[in-house]
Order: C-alpha cells, then sequence, then structure tokens
C-alpha cells in the first residue's frame, strides 16, 4: 500500500466498449487506474460491464475507443503479468488439481524442482495438501476456488484479477473463503519480498465485500457501464463487519450509489410535461407489489440500506424496482428513505381483483401507457399488430422499443390490455373496457 | 444418413446400460431374421416381373422430376413419424418393451439402406403386380428406413425426459393416457422431434440416387425422379446436365430447409420445457416475412375480433346458467380386473408370435446362408471373400475418420469459436452436408480416374465426401461448447498453440468428437455400398469396383445373390455391433466423467 510508484500497473483511459447488434455501449468513456500495491475493487449491479472493464484491462478485449496502458506502455494483446481467478472457477475438469494449478506456471520458464516447490507452496497456501491427485469434479465448490486462487497465485502475477469470486458458492464458504483471501492479500502485502503480488483487482456487486478487501473502490452505474466515483476506503485493518468504522464506509457507498441513480419523480414530471416516454425498469409488477408490501411489514418507511439487507436483493436491482414504483405513485423516496404513499397503502387494502383496478389507474398516469392503450382503442375490436406498435414508437423514441416487453408485462399484470404472442395482437383487457 | 445420425445418441444411451448383450443378441437374430423372411418369400414370388420405365433426359422433365422426388422424401417422412409416434411411445412406456425396442434400433441402423433394397422391393411388387404401386412404396420404404430410427430414437429420449412433476399434473387431473400424450408427451418432445425430422429428412436424399434406379437380379429398376434423372446423366456422360440437376437438388434441400423446418422450428419454440432462455432463439425469415404480410395480419385481426365477440356471448351465458363442475366417474373395479387379464393374455399372444417370427427368421436366414462356401470360386463369392472385404472396408473406414479429423477438427475449431466466421460458414457448411454426395460421385470418379488414381483410393475419397461433415459439424458445435473462461486461461497463463489444443481445446470438445466419430464412421459404412461399387456407365459392363463389403453387398444385390448379401449384410451388421460394443462405448463413458464439462 505503501509502495507507490508513479506509473500505473494497468491504466484505461476514454475506454469504450461495444456490444451487439446494434451496437450498444457496454462501457462508456471510462477511466481507471490500478497503482501498485493496492488492492482496488471495482464495485456495481449487474449489466455495468464490470467483467468487460477487468478483461479490458488484462487485455482480453480490445476497446473501440479509448486506450489501456500497462507499466506505462500502451497493452498489446494479454497484459503479461496478469492472473485471473473466474467466477465459475474454469478448471479443466480431466486435469487433476495439481496440473491445474501448473496450468498456472506454464510459459514461466521454471527448472523442475522450482516448479514442484512453486506447486507445494500454492497448494499449501490454499490449503489444498492433500488433494493434489483429486480431480475437480471430487471437490466442493470451495475447494475448486481454492484450486483457482493457487492456480493464480502460483504465477506470481503482477496483478492478480478476481472475477466475483466468491458469487457461485453458498453464503458460508464464501464468506470463508473471502476472510481467506483478505488474509493471503494482507499477507503478501506485507512480505513484500518474497511475493510479487503488487496488486489486486476485484470485481464484486457487494459493498460488504468491497469494503472488507480494498483499498480503493471503484462505484460503476449501469447502462451504459460509467466510472461513478472512486472512493479511499479508510477502514484500518484487520477489518470486521460490526466496526463501526466498517459500518460507516458500507453506509457511505450507499449513498453513493444511490445518488447516482436518477430520481424517478423528477424522471416522471419532466417526461409528463414535454410528453415523453418514461423509462421503465426491467422488472416485474409482482415484484413491485411486493417491495410495498415489504415496506409496509417494516411499519411503511424503511431506509434503502435496510431494504436492501431485508430482501437480499442486488442493491442496483432494488433501486429498479423503487424507481418503477416511483413512476406508479406507490412508493416514494427521498434520498435514502422509502416510504409507501396513499395509493400504495390503499392498493395493500383490496382483494386481487380490486388490486388490478387501481393499478390499472396508476399505470394510466404515465405518457408511454397512455399512448399504447389509445392505440389499441383505436385499432378497434382486432387489436393491435405489435409490428406496427413497435414501428410507430420507434419513430417517436427508439429507445422506448426495448422496453415495451416489460410494459405489456405490467399491463397484463393490471389487465389494462392482453397481449396473444402467437399472434402478436394487443388487445384492450377488462380493465379497459368498462371506460 | 439415419445411421451416422443415430447412432450417437443412441450409443450414449446404451452405453449407460448394462447387461443387454442377451437380449441384444435376441434381437439381432429377431430382426435379420425377417429380413431373411422377406427375401426369401420376394425371391419366390417376384420372377417375370420387369419394370424398366424410361427416364426422360430432358430440362422440361425436371421440375416435375424434382417434384415427384419430394413427395417422396414427404411421404417417406410422414411414415416415419407415424412409426416415430408410435415406436417411441411404446418402447418410453414400457420397461420391457424398452430392453428390446432401444438395442433393435441399435441394429436396424447398423444394417445399410441398400441390404433392405431387395427383400422389400421384391416383396412388394410381388404384392402389387403390374402397376409401378409396388416400387413406388418399395422406394418411400427405402426412405424410411433411413429415417425412422434414428427419429424413433429421439421421440423416445424426449418422452423419456419429459419432468416427472407434468406426469403427476397429469394423473392428479386424470388426463388418461390419450390426453396425456397429446397435452404433456407430444408438446415436450416437439422441439426435438422436428430437428430430428429436419436431420432425417436431409438423410432422406443421401440414397435418392441409389433408390431410384437401381438393378437387382441384373433387372433395371427405374422410377421418375430426380435421383434417377441424376443417375442417368452421370452414366450417359452429360455432365451439363448432372450440373443443372444438382442444383436443383440444391434448391430442394435448401428450400425444404428454410420453407419447411425453420418456420416448424421456430414455431416449435413455444414448447420449451426450461423456462429460462438458453442461447440464441432460433429465427426465420419466412416467419418474419409471414409477421411483416398485411394479410397475414389483416386475418389475424379478423380473428381476434370474432374471438372477443364471442367471449362476451360466453360470458352472457355464463351467467345465466352456472353449471357445476362434472363428476368424476371412476371405473370400477370388477372391470379393471377383466382388463388387465386380457391385457395378460395379449402379451402372453405377442410373446408366442414374437418367438415364433425369431425362430423362423434365423432358419430362414441359416437356410439362406447355409450354401454359401468358405472359399468362393471365381464367379461366386465365399465367407473368405466377406472376411476380406470387411477388413478393407474397415481399413478404409478408419482411414477417412483420421482423414477427416485432420482437417475438420481445426477448421470446426476456428469456426465455432468465431462468431463472425460461423455466421456466414455455419450456412455454407449446412447445405454442403446436407448435399447427398452419391449425386456426385458418378462425376468424381470418373474425373479422378482420369488421373490415373486407382479405384481403392477413388472409393476413400468418395467416402470422405459423404462422412467428413460430421465430424466438422461435431467439431464446430464442440468448439462452442467450450467455456469462453477457456479461452481466456489459456491467453492470460500464455499456453501455446499446441498446448492449448492438447490440454484446454481437445479435452473439452471429446464428447462432441466422439459423437462425431461414431456418426462419420456409421456414415462411411453405409457409403461403402456406393462407394465401393459404382457403375459409371451405361452396359452393366461400366462398373468400378474395388474389395469391399460395400462391394459385397452392392454386386450381389445386381445380381441377385440373396446368400451372399445376407452373409455380408449380416457380418456388417455383427461387426459394427461388435465395434461399437467395444471401442465406441467405452469411449461415450469416459467422455461422461472424465471429460463432462458440468463439474
Amino acid at each position: 500500500m505503501t509502495r507507490q510508484t508513479t506509473t500505473p500497473i494497468c491504466e484505461a483511459k476514454g475506454l469504450s466498449i461495444r456490444f451487439g447488434d446494434p451496437p450498444r455501449d457496454v462501457l462508456s468513456e471510462v477511466d481507471l487506474k490500478v497503482r501498485s500495491g493496492e488492492t482496488l475493487a471495482i464495485l456495481g449491479p449487474s449489466g455495468c460491464g464490470k467483467s468487460t472493464l477487468l478483461r479490458a484491462l488484462c487485455g482480453l478485449i480490445e476497446p473501440d475507443e479509448g486506450t489501456v496502458t500497462a507499466n506505462g506502455k500502451p497493452l498489446e494483446g494479454v497484459h503479461p503479468g496478469v492472473a485471473i481467478v473466474f467466477q465459475n472457477f474454469a478448471l479443466l475438469p480431466w486435469l487433476t488439481v495439481e496440473e491445474n494449478v501448473a496450468v498456472g506456471i506454464n510459459g514461466l520458464g521454471l527448472s523442475d524442482t522450482d516448479a514442484r516447490r512453486c506447486l507445494e507452496s500454492c497448494i499449501e497456501l490454499v490449503g489444498l495438501d492433500g488433494f493434489e491427485s483429486a480431480y475437480p469434479k471430487e471437490l466442493s465448490g470451495g475447494m475448486k476456488q481454492r484450486v483457482g486462487i493457487a492456480r493464480a497465485i502460483a504465477r506470481g502475477p503482477q496483478l492478480l484479477c478476481m472475477d466475483e469470486p466468491f458469487s457461485a458458492l453458498d453464503v458460508f464458504t464464501a464468506e470463508t473463503l473471502r476472510s481467506e483471501v483478505y488474509r493471503l492479500v494482507r499477507e503478501a502485502d506485507r512480505d513484500q519480498s518474497e511475493s510479487s503480488l503488487h496488486s489486486v483487482l476485484i470485481i464484486t456487486h457487494i459493498i460488504e465485500e468491497a469494503v472488507f478487501l480494498a483499498d480503493r473502490i471503484v462505484v460503476m452505474s449501469a447502462r451504459p457501464g460509467q466510472v461513478q466515483c472512486v472512493i479511499d476506503n479508510t477502514v484500518s485493518h484487520p477489518r470486521e463487519y460490526h466496526d463501526p468504522a466498517f459500518e460507516a464506509m458500507v453506509r457511505r457507498l450507499h449513498g453513493a450509489i444511490v445518488a447516482g441513480e436518477d430520481l424517478a419523480e423528477t424522471d416522471r414530471v419532466a417526461a409528463a410535461e414535454d410528453g415523453r416516454f418514461e423509462v421503465l425498469p426491467q422488472v416485474t409488477m409482482a415484484e413491485v407489489v411486493g417491495v410495498v408490501e415489504v415496506l409496509h411489514d417494516h411499519g411503511d418507511a424503511m431506509d434503502l440500506f435496510e431494504l436492501d439487507e431485508e430482501t437480499e436483493e442486488e442493491l442496483g436491482r432494488l433501486l429498479g424496482l423503487v424507481k418503477a414504483g416511483e413512476l406508479l405513485d406507490l412508493v416514494d423516496s427521498r434520498g435514502e428513505q422509502v416510504w409507501v404513499t396513499e395509493a400504495g397503502l390503499t392498493l395493500l387494502d383490496r382483494d386481487t381483483s380490486a388490486r388490478k383496478d387501481l393499478l390499472a389507474v396508476q399505470l394510466q398516469r404515465l405518457n408511454v401507457v397512455q399512448w399504447v392503450l389509445s392505440s389499441v382503442r383505436e385499432a378497434g375490436p382486432g387489436g393491435l399488430d405489435r409490428t406496427d406498435l413497435e414501428d410507430s414508437i420507434a419513430q417517436q423514441q427508439p429507445r422506448a422499443v426495448a422496453a415495451l416487453d416489460t410494459l405489456i408485462g405490467w399491463a397484463r399484470y393490471a389487465e389494462l390490455f392482453d397481449y396473444n404472442a402467437s399472434d402478436r395482437l394487443l388487445t384492450l383487457g377488462e380493465a379497459a373496457q368498462d371506460r | 444418413m439415419a445411421i451416422g445420425l443415430v447412432s450417437g445418441s443412441l450409443l450414449r444411451s446404451l452405453s449407460r446400460r448394462s447387461g443387454s448383450a442377451v437380449s441384444d443378441s435376441m434381437v439381432f437374430g429377431l430382426l435379420l431374421g425377417v429380413v431373411g423372411l422377406l427375401i426369401l418369400y420376394g425371391r419366390q414370388m417376384s420372377e417375370g416381373y420387369v419394370r424398366e420405365a424410361p427416364i426422360e433426359l430432358s430440362l422440361s422433365a425436371l421440375p416435375a422430376y424434382a417434384g415427384l422426388s419430394l413427395s417422396r422424401c414427404l411421404a417417406a417422412m410422414l411414415l416415419s413419424l407415424v412409426f416415430t409416434v408410435i415406436y417411441g411411445s411404446i418402447a418410453a412406456h414400457s420397461r420391457r418393451a424398452d430392453r428390446f425396442m432401444i438395442p433393435a434400433l441399435d441394429v436396424l441402423q447398423t444394417i445399410p439402406v441398400l441390404s433392405f433394397l431387395p427383400p422389400v422391393t421384391l416383396a412388394l411388387i410381388t404384392l402389387m403386380p403390374g402397376n409401378e404401386f409396388g416400387l413406388e412404396l418399395a422406394c418411400i420404404i427405402m426412405i424410411f428406413t433411413g429415417q425412422a430410427w434414428n427419429m424413433a430414437f429421439g421421440f423416445y429420449q424426449s418422452i423419456r425426459a419429459v419432468p416427472p412433476s407434468l406426469y403427476e399434473v397429469a394423473k392428479v387431473n386424470r388426463l388418461g393416457p390419450g390426453r396425456t400424450f397429446m397435452r404433456v408427451e407430444l408438446p415436450a418432445s416437439m422441439i426435438g422431434l422436428i430437428y430430428n425430422s429436419m436431420m432425417s429428412f436431409a438423410g432422406g436424399w443421401f440414397f435418392l440416387t441409389t433408390i431410384e434406379m437401381f438393378t437387382l437380379e441384373n433387372r433395371d429398376f427405374r422410377l421418375p425422379g430426380i435421383g434417377s434423372w441424376l443417375a442417368m446423366a452421370q452414366q450417359e456422360h452429360r455432365w451439363g446436365l448432372v450440373i443443372v440437376g444438382s442444383l436443383v437438388l440444391v434448391v430442394l434441400i435448401v428450400g425444404t430447409d428454410q420453407l419447411l423446418f425453420r418456420p416448424l422450428l421456430y414455431w416449435a419454440q413455444k414448447f420449451k420445457v426450461e423456462e429460462q432462455q438458453t442461447q440464441q432463439p432460433p429465427r426465420s425469415w419466412v416467419v418474419t416475412l409471414w409477421n411483416r404480410s398485411p394479410m397475414v395480419r389483416a386475418l389475424r385481426r379478423h380473428n381476434a375480433a370474432r374471438r372477443s365477440a364471442r367471449r362476451e356471448k360466453n360470458a352472457a351465458s355464463a351467467v345465466a346458467s352456472r353449471t357445476s363442475p362434472k363428476q368424476i366417474i371412476h371405473a370400477s373395479s370388477a372391470d379393471h380386473l377383466t382388463l388387465r387379464r386380457l391385457g395378460g393374455l395379449a402379451r402372453m399372444l405377442i410373446r408366442i408370435v414374437l418367438l415364433a417370427i425369431l425362430i423362423a427368421g434365423v432358419v430362414s436366414l441359416a437356410r439362406l446362408v447355409w450354401p454359401l462356401p468358405f472359399r468362393g470360386t471365381e464367379e461366386r463369392g465365399g465367407w473368405l471373400d466377406v472376411a476380406i472385404g470387411l477388413g478393407c472396408s474397415f481399413g478404409r473406414v478408419m482411414a477417412v475418420l483420421i482423414i477427416a479429423s485432420l482437417w475438420a477438427i481445426p477448421v470446426g475449431l476456428a469456426i465455432g469459436r468465431s462468431t463472425k466466421l460461423r455466421s456466414w460458414l455455419g450456412p455454407v457448411v449446412q447445405v454442403l452436408a446436407s448435399y447427398p454426395s452419391p449425386a456426385y460421385f458418378v462425376v468424381l470418379a470418373v474425373g479422378l480416374a482420369a488421373f490415373g488414381v486407382p479405384f481403392w483410393i477413388i472409393a476413400a475419397v468418395l467416402m470422405l465426401m459423404g462422412s467428413q461433415w460430421y465430424i466438422l459439424f461435431n467439431a464446430m458445435s464442440g468448439a462452442m461448447a467450450i467455456p469462453a473462461e477457456f479461452g481466456e486461461l489459456s491467453s492470460v497463463y500464455r499456453l501455446g498453440w499446441w498446448k492449448r489444443m492438447w490440454s484446454v481445446d481437445l479435452p473439452a470438445m471429446m464428447p462432441s468428437l466422439v459423437t462425431g466419430w461414431v456418426t462419420a464412421a456409421g456414415g462411411a459404412w453405409n457409403t461403402t455400398i456406393v462407394a465401393e461399387y459404382i457403375q459409371t456407365g451405361l452396359t452393366s459392363s461400366d462398373v468400378m469396383t474395388t474389395p469391399g463389403i460395400g462391394e459385397l453387398i452392392a454386386s450381389s444385390t445386381d445380381t441377385g445373390d440373396f446368400a451372399m448379401l445376407a452373409a455380408s449384410t449380416l457380418s456388417l451388421a455383427a461387426f459394427v455391433v461388435i465395434f461399437n460394443r467395444l471401442v465406441w462405448h467405452r469411449l461415450f463413458a469416459l467422455c461422461a466423467t472424465r471429460f463432462n464439462l458440468q463439474t
């Protein structure tokens, strides 16, 4: 941590990457530095392109725009000093544990005795001794990831990249392994002469994980993936989850993430003023109602942070749910406080079919719903062809076409209109026919 | 070429079974016995039949001929579907039948299509003497024998894979066997059924040139169709016409694929059992066009309007009369008992009949093969020739596998790994692969012979043309199944090309490769019949031959040497079955453990 040199191990400048057809920005204008000797966490919701960023920094993906440099020089091909621990382990099932770890030291030109010693010490370091001749199939998930870690550190990498290393494991195993990685990284840092493990880059969507392991935390936002802010982790070692400083840091990150999401209320007001279509988060109506229920169970108002812990939902997705609730005026939020609105309380009082009626009313507050509904009405009893609808939405607001499935899902739930997927026809539902 | 297509998955499932050697040999005897009976019967009854329909070698006749061939293939497909549904569901529901019916498919698909030809043809033209219908039916059944086994097995597998919870739903709601089939089993196996039909249909073109025009006991049998048209054009060495005919064949193959099977696959997506989306769903431009068509859309809207009117009417009448749910009527237990007794009796009868066929079959087969000497004479072969032929063909098959692997595995790997390559090479490969190579065998053979290539090599080249695609296809799908992380791992840990090939790519592709090898081997064995014995010209002396089991089967068909035909078919089938057990089964077992990517 202390031995910061001037040239970063890895640096991205103005990095943009596009995928798909038509090309969509997965990463947009990302600037990032990995300094020598630090542990850097990239924190973000799923779909924010954090894995893509890791692969670009390693040289596995060529950026569409911007540059990546390694040790001050432009990166060509794969970064010479990286090793990766993969989310799903990526062990070769036909090789034994020892042979899998040996893949890590491939091409380093070690003599046979050096190689043997290196393998032995790495296997011992991760607690795999006795399993050398086992095949990955015989191991539990946690043991498999230990092999993955042993393989990566065997290379003595300048930069150890970990791509959500604990997310494929159950909670308890993940916790054990997380503290072992913590110990590993700490010890490697202290023992500077022996290990050449300079820097660690870890990708995660769990705030606590980032605070536990990292020196610096890069918070990313999604669609397109951008760096929202970079926060220095000031929590002192050894770190404990229930340490006040630790909790304060978690809250600070939480606030940073929430602050980055534009508020739905302003979004809706702005949309209503100029008649634009609202941006619908990709969640289902049942989930939105579920959020209202959970809030109600906790006294109709909650801190986003508590709500996140209560539901164990990924924060990015939870924000989408809250945003959808706000669009429908079922919940409201300011800062990190979320509460149930009058309409939300009424909703909870009603039975299933009355709930649908209310949701139908709430839905019709949205520009996009009004517009689609009147189009369906104009089309008459035969219904509206989806292809036609897509064409006319695309003329107004091309981005809204992607949300059509979400919209149809919501409207179906409220029986506002009906959709026949094989005929591709939208017809008026029961809730809309009386009016 | 059903033999190849089916053998992969079939073998894999057989390799999981144990102790079925006894039932295997029973089945083996039974089936070959039936073939033997047919031969004996057909031979006695068919004497004096002559059928030599003129084939008009003109371009104006071609469309009609193409239509005839297409309808033959479609008819065979229908027949295969009926067979598949019946055979597959019986096998899937009866443990006991399963023990015999699935190995039976294994044996059936090792019997080359051409070996069915003489008995089926002779039997049918005898049953319907004096008209073309018998021959026509024979032709359809020949195509059927190239399609049905694969489809039946696929259907059996999908029914076995129906989630038990769906059966429980059916049971709780008292759907009964008929409705369970319509509502649960058929929908659940629809995608597999369509995929298999598509593959089998492509396979149906393979022997078209052979099936529409052949010689049996020195008599010519011809049916008007694009296969016979092509065969004629080749024998008359009219290369221009061969090219035109081949192009028409391409149009037919691509056309049925795009116009029939792609839309069907698209439609079948709604039968997907698992609920999450996995890979990219199939797309079809025909369906897109269809959805875009103003007429279709107008029609749909019209129907929807009528539906909604009807619904309103129903809703009104429903309010008027509220009916109580129907009472469930139980069958009385006495009825049940009688039914069970009857069932037991029927089963007993079936068993007796099967046993009788088995005995009669084995006896007739023995009688048929008995006169064959160990050492043949100049005119007539013996057992020794069968053994030599088997050896020669085996060598050729192995050579084909090795040569095809050498080029197809690296190429398949490259195509499978790159999305870009796949998007434009994929369709090309698909057309190339489904193109029936016998349609240009004569051209290729005559061409190569002109350069002085000996025929024993030409035969191997011809076999290669037919079966290399299976290896390429499976290498492609195997490469696509390699996890992306393995590629990243190879780059990050700097594995060189060679090391990556040996320790990452090849092992990861192994299950697909073994399927590819089994399929290609099956295809190659089947092709021996058309590759080792080629009639290159109009007279019967214009024949290129090289020693091999295919040559023996083809020539004994020509001359009507049924003892030889039976002996060589029997030996080939036995050899392939034994080889499968000894080699491919073990490789599959190894793949299921060591090379299984699902860890």
